[in-house]
């Protein structure tokens, strides 16, 4: 990089070959000086004047090559010494059944923990208007000063309430945080509940409870080889047995089944086969898996009947006030009935429950989509197709192991849930997107937004990564600003301005 | 080379031809007449009686008659005026075109010695530097040639000193001072110590320099000094009310004197005329 001598050399060469060429060009007349006196100085400001005079441009051209120097160096950066806190406005921040991180979030800056420099406060947080992630500006919260726990926590929670009704906590990109540096920030600490282990320039604040113990199913396929279902596992913590229940017809409840289980050395992931296909149910810590795994030699031809069977089966499940997710479980010759029976069954039991799809029945029409859009409108189980590969996308499945990210070969097309008692939290009908784009009401819900504009339709889904605690190894290094222009643009407009008006007030004598 | 304007001898010749009210300029040389040349004009300056070294022609043979002595008149003597032209030799001239310059000195003095003036050239800077007096008739213009050919144009001017200088010297009645002016202590006044004064200023305008809108350095070989400025609209403008002021000093009718400002590119024939014309006024 150059210093700021060198640009200033390279700027002054053409201004030196300038009042080169004026030496060189320069009058020289012989005339009398007897009533020009009053043009020789007879004060220091009078040569200073006059020399200005003939010299300005030089000056102001001198002016203008040691801004730009400063520029180029980068010795005034004219960026302040300020500090930013930006509050993950994440899903997985208001989740939590004691206190969410985004209460103890609060907690912290109302209690002035995190930073005792001054600072400006920000939410990263989803944009419904324009349908992207946005920073917003925050007031300074201010938690009055009473020793008296239970008013803190009253009001801190009366904040994040606040809070949780004015913003929209969604999915977040991280790489919006760009946005304070690119405001001259110079320190920004960034308050989540768990930030992606690796290299990054943020200073991270993590609020998270500690994940209790969890697995969380990869991938769920069928290995013709050894003829059975190859169900991936990730583990965190969790060292106990893995339960796999399957669904018995003659007792119509789930019941304990053998499943090999082996681990994957090396990895956190654990392999259980399964080898009669059927409605298995793996009953995890605080969240049950259901899977309907069938042998792919079945061709589905779903159309339709998704809606109707969950139709039939919704009401119920409403009013038991559970936790519900509800899986693709149309499969020929098995009736809406019997299927409603079998998801009754799971009423019992107040956990959440996670549906994985096998890949089979989505290959050629995909069937899954946000499940509180088939709670709102059931006739929709068939996606349409200009939305099917926007909503594929989201059913990336992530590995312990980044390397083995990937969408191939899994099962699973979607991950979601679905909590019953919020599901109008985006069904606001005035919620305008970008240039008559909306977030329509239908298609809206917890875990997913719908854009649309007259046929055009963007479903935005919550990711997976809300909903498991799981990190993964990710730099994020930000750029922080290294000059702020418009001081510069400023004052070199201010000088060329100045240049340009004693040219008009010398030559054109104004 | 310094040549006489072939006009010069048709103008002469003319303004002699002129009708003019009365021939012009006769002078007594002395206002105190203990001093008063005698010579042959009609004013009597004394009687005396008669002694042997007189002519007899000059006894007055009236008074012979009545008082039966013998007296002489004595007149005063009578002659044209003698001009004195004052040259100004200073650096300063150098901007000027100074063959133009002299051709003009020459021309006039030749037309002077036609009309059977007298004239006496004074050379000067900030000093009386060399005179050429008591040139007589028009075959002598040579002498005047001569002297011009000769000058220096050199050092700085003080008017002024000079003015007085040959006033108190030569008492001179009518001056025909050829110069370019350019002392700032210059100021007609000054010019009343001469009967008669004829300014003849040899001006170049700095528009004339065809300067164009640049930095410009203009140097002054009197005061070996130089002004760097920017001949820019805002200056032009201040030097050409500098110079407006400059001239105006001189640029107004007098009794005292008669100003005629030359251009090195202007006709001279006219500026003859009008000056021979300016002496009858």
């Amino acid at each position: 990089m150059f210093s700021f001598f060198s640009y200033l050399f390279l700027l002054l060469i053409p201004i030196l070959l300038i009042l080169i060429v004026r030496l060189k060009r320069r009058q020289r007349v012989i005339y009398s000086h007897a009533f020009l006196r009053s043009f020789q100085d007879k004060k220091l400001l009078d040569y200073l004047l006059r020399t200005f005079q003939i010299y300005y441009d030089v000056f102001f051209d001198l002016l203008l090559a040691v801004v730009l120097s400063m520029f180029l160096a980068q010795i005034v950066t004219f960026t302040p010494r300020r500090t930013a806190i930006c509050i993950d406005g994440s899903y997985s921040m208001i989740q939590g059944d004691k206190q969410t991180a985004l209460e103890r979030a609060i907690s912290l800056l109302g209690e002035g923990k995190i930073s005792k420099d001054r600072y400006r406060l920000f939410l990263l947080a989803w944009d419904t208007g324009r349908g992207r992630n946005r920073l917003f500006r925050l007031k300074e919260i201010k938690l009055p000063t009473e020793t008296d726990q239970a008013i803190l926590a009253r009001a801190v929670r009366s904040y994040t309430h606040d809070l949780q009704e004015r913003y929209t906590f969604h999915n977040i990109a991280l790489s919006t945080l760009q946005g304070l540096f690119d405001r001259g920030f110079r320190r920004v600490i960034f308050v989540t509940d768990r930030f992606p282990r690796g290299n990054t320039n943020l200073e991270i604040i993590e609020v998270g409870s500690t994940p209790e113990s969890f697995f969380q199913p990869s991938s769920v396929s069928y290995d013709f080889s050894s003829a059975s279902f190859q169900m991936l596992l990730y583990r965190f913590n969790y060292e106990k047995p893995i339960a796999v229940l399957r669904y018995e017809e003659m007792l119509g409840d789930y019941k304990v089944i053998l499943a090999s289980e082996q681990r994957i050395p090396g990895s956190d992931l654990t392999l259980i086969e399964i080898k009669e296909e059927g409605l298995y149910r793996i009953i995890g810590p605080g969240m049950d898996y259901i899977y309907d795994l069938k042998i792919p030699q079945i061709t589905a031809a779903v159309s339709g009947r998704y809606s109707r069977i969950v139709a039939d089966v919704l009401p119920q499940i409403e009013n038991g006030g559970f936790q519900i997710l509800i899986a693709d479980l149309p499969y020929r010759g098995e009736t809406g009935r019997t299927l409603s029976k079998k998801i009754r069954a799971l009423g019992r039991y107040p956990h959440r429950y996670i549906t994985l799809i096998p890949q089979r029945y989505t290959k050629a029409t995909p069937l899954i989509h946000p499940l509180e859009r088939s709670f709102s409108q059931p006739s929709y189980a068939e996606l349409p197709p200009e939305i099917a590969e926007l909503s594929m996308e989201s059913t990336r499945l992530f590995f312990q192991d980044p390397e083995r990210t990937r969408d191939g070969q899994t099962p699973l097309v979607y991950l979601s849930y679905l909590e019953a008692d919020h599901a109008t939290v985006f069904s606001n009908p005035s919620a305008q997107g970008l240039r008559g784009w909306k977030a329509s009401p239908r298609h809206s819900g917890i875990t997913s937004l719908v854009y649309t504009r007259q046929k055009d339709t963007i479903p935005i889904n919550l990711s997976a990564q809300e909903f498991f605690p799981v990190s993964l190894q990710q730099d994020l290094v930000l750029e922080p600003r290294q000059i702020n222009p418009l001081p510069y643009f400023l004052i070199l407009l201010i000088i060329y301005l100045a240049k340009l008006a004693f040219l008009i007030r010398f030559r054109l004598g104004y | 080379m310094i040549t006489i304007d072939k006009e010069c001898e048709a103008v002469s010749r003319l303004f002699s031809k002129k009708s003019v009210r009365a021939k012009y300029p006769v002078y007594v040389k002395s206002e105190n007449p203990i001093f008063k040349k005698k010579g042959t004009s009609y004013d009597l300056k004394n009687l005396r009686e008669y002694q042997p070294f007189d002519d007899l022609r000059q006894i007055d043979w009236k008074l012979y008659g009545r008082t039966d002595r013998f007296y002489v008149k004595e007149f005063f003597e009578e002659e044209n005026e003698r001009f004195y032209l004052l040259v100004d030799t200073s650096a300063s001239l150098n901007i000027f075109d100074l063959d133009y310059y002299k051709i003009f000195i020459a021309s006039i003095a030749y037309i002077f010695l036609k009309l059977h003036f007298t004239i006496n050239l004074v050379a000067f800077n900030y000093r009386v530097l060399e005179i050429c007096m008591n040139v007589k008739d028009e075959r002598n213009i040579s002498r005047v040639i001569g002297f011009l050919e000769s000058l220096h144009f050199e050092e700085k001017t003080e008017l002024v000193s000079v003015l007085k200088s040959v006033s108190s010297r030569y008492k001179p009645s009518t001056i025909l001072l050829f110069s370019d002016l350019f002392d700032k202590n210059l100021h007609p006044e000054i010019l009343s110590l001469f009967r008669r004064s004829f300014l003849l200023h040899f001006h170049t305008a700095i528009e004339e320099l065809d300067l164009q809108f640049a930095e410009t350095e203009i140097e002054d070989r009197e005061l070996e000094k130089r002004i760097l400025l920017s001949y820019d609209a805002l200056n032009r403008r201040r030097v050409l009310r500098l110079e407006r002021e400059f001239l105006s000093r001189f640029d107004r009718r007098s009794k005292n004197y008669h100003y005629f400002r030359i251009k090195d590119t202007a006709d001279r024939v006219p500026f003859y005329w009008q000056i021979l014309e300016s002496l009858y006024v």
